[in-house]
């Protein structure tokens, strides 16, 4: 019983936050692409920013934002969607490894 | 070029032999092994020809990501056929995937030649210092890192890839090298598998098809494979029920 009120007592966690989420949230976009990367209710907190929500979305990189003049009094942090890997493959000394670039 | 496809599962006989049946049909030639992760009475049922029994706690997880759940047990198990078999690639794929192409072999290696890729993977991305929960949950813990730095031929020695376990397909090399890896901690496969290639050299590439098929956001019914079949895609994952009413 203990395990079905803490299960049921999770998801109802689970549905306020999503509740919160979209009424309170905002479209998480990256700065790169212009794509949506997903939802989240960003709050700042004890000197940390608290991203809610975001769950198992695209993985994004939080970063300051270049902008066209200098301010010294506001900086706007944004989102980046990570980038897919696209690295050469290094040669070790396995025989059977494909031969690595230059 | 040889393929083996590794099918890790835990379902019934029926679904098994229904599962195998309909991988050779879209691999002919391919060798089917089956990687069993259910019971020990299950896999004394099993009828077909390649199979072994996984005997590894660290697969047998509920909550797979927070428990880290491990395909080195999975690896390590397929390597005497993979010895034997001599196979060029293998394709690493889960009971609830299915394959629709007819020419599923010649998509993979059409995919292996344009991204000139070692192992090719779904969903890959580059993670460190992102919102990605399973390594922000990894990277609390030092040796996470300090493993990879020991292991890595990179210059960039503490990059992490994500992708999911599911349809990977490994240049056989590359599968060996990574199932023989001891890290000293368990590391959850979406992490360990896409991060152990990219650091012991191995060229980590996308396939280059819908990734919304192989996404496991939500369950596929019968209806989308029938309908995937007719538009003429490749796979799609998650099918869970698929091989235990029919197939």
């Amino acid at each position: 019983m203990t395990e079905l009120m803490a299960v049921g007592s999770k998801s109802l966690k689970r549905r306020v936050l999503d509740l919160a989420v979209r009424v309170l949230g905002s479209d998480i976009m990256c700065s790169r692409t212009g794509l949506k990367a997903g939802r989240a209710l960003v709050l700042p907190f004890r000197g940390k920013i608290w991203v809610l929500g975001l769950g198992g979305s695209k993985p994004v990189r939080a970063i300051f934002l270049a902008r066209p003049d200098t301010r010294y009094s506001i900086h706007t942090i944004g989102f980046e969607i990570s980038e897919t890997p696209d690295f050469p493959r290094r040669a070790t000394e396995h025989p059977d490894r494909p031969p690595s670039e230059p | 070029m040889r393929f083996l496809v590794l099918l890790l599962t835990h379902q019934d006989s029926t679904a098994v032999r229904r599962m195998v049946d309909w991988w050779k049909g879209k691999m002919p030639g391919a060798q089917i092994v089956v990687a069993y992760g259910g019971s020990r009475e299950g896999f004394d049922s099993l009828d077909v020809e390649d199979a072994y029994f996984v005997d590894d706690p660290e697969l047998r997880t509920r909550d797979h990501p927070r428990e880290r759940q491990s395909y080195l047990g999975v690896m390590r198990g397929a390597l005497p056929f993979i010895d034997s078999g001599a196979p060029d690639w293998v394709y690493l794929a889960e009971y609830d995937e299915v394959p629709l192409a007819e020419d599923f072999s010649e998509r993979l290696m059409a995919n292996v030649e344009h991204e000139d890729a070692d192992v090719l993977g779904h969903d890959l991305f580059r993670v460190d210092g992102t919102s990605n929960s399973h390594y922000l949950a990894h990277a609390y813990d030092p040796g996470f890192i300090e493993f990879w730095k020991g292991v890595s031929v990179r210059e960039n020695r503490s990059m992490v890839l994500s992708m999911l376990g599911c349809g990977s397909l490994w240049r056989a090399s590359a599968f060996r090298e990574i199932a023989l890896l001891k890290p000293p901690l368990r590391i959850y496969l979406e992490l360990y598998l896409p991060t152990a290639a990219h650091h012991l050299g191995y060229r980590v590439r996308p396939y280059g098809m819908d990734g919304r098929l192989m996404h496991p956001s939500h369950e596929k019914s019968r209806g989308d494979v029938e309908r995937e079949l007719e538009a003429g895609s490749w796979c799609i994952h998650p099918c869970k029920e698929f091989w235990l009413y029919g197939g």
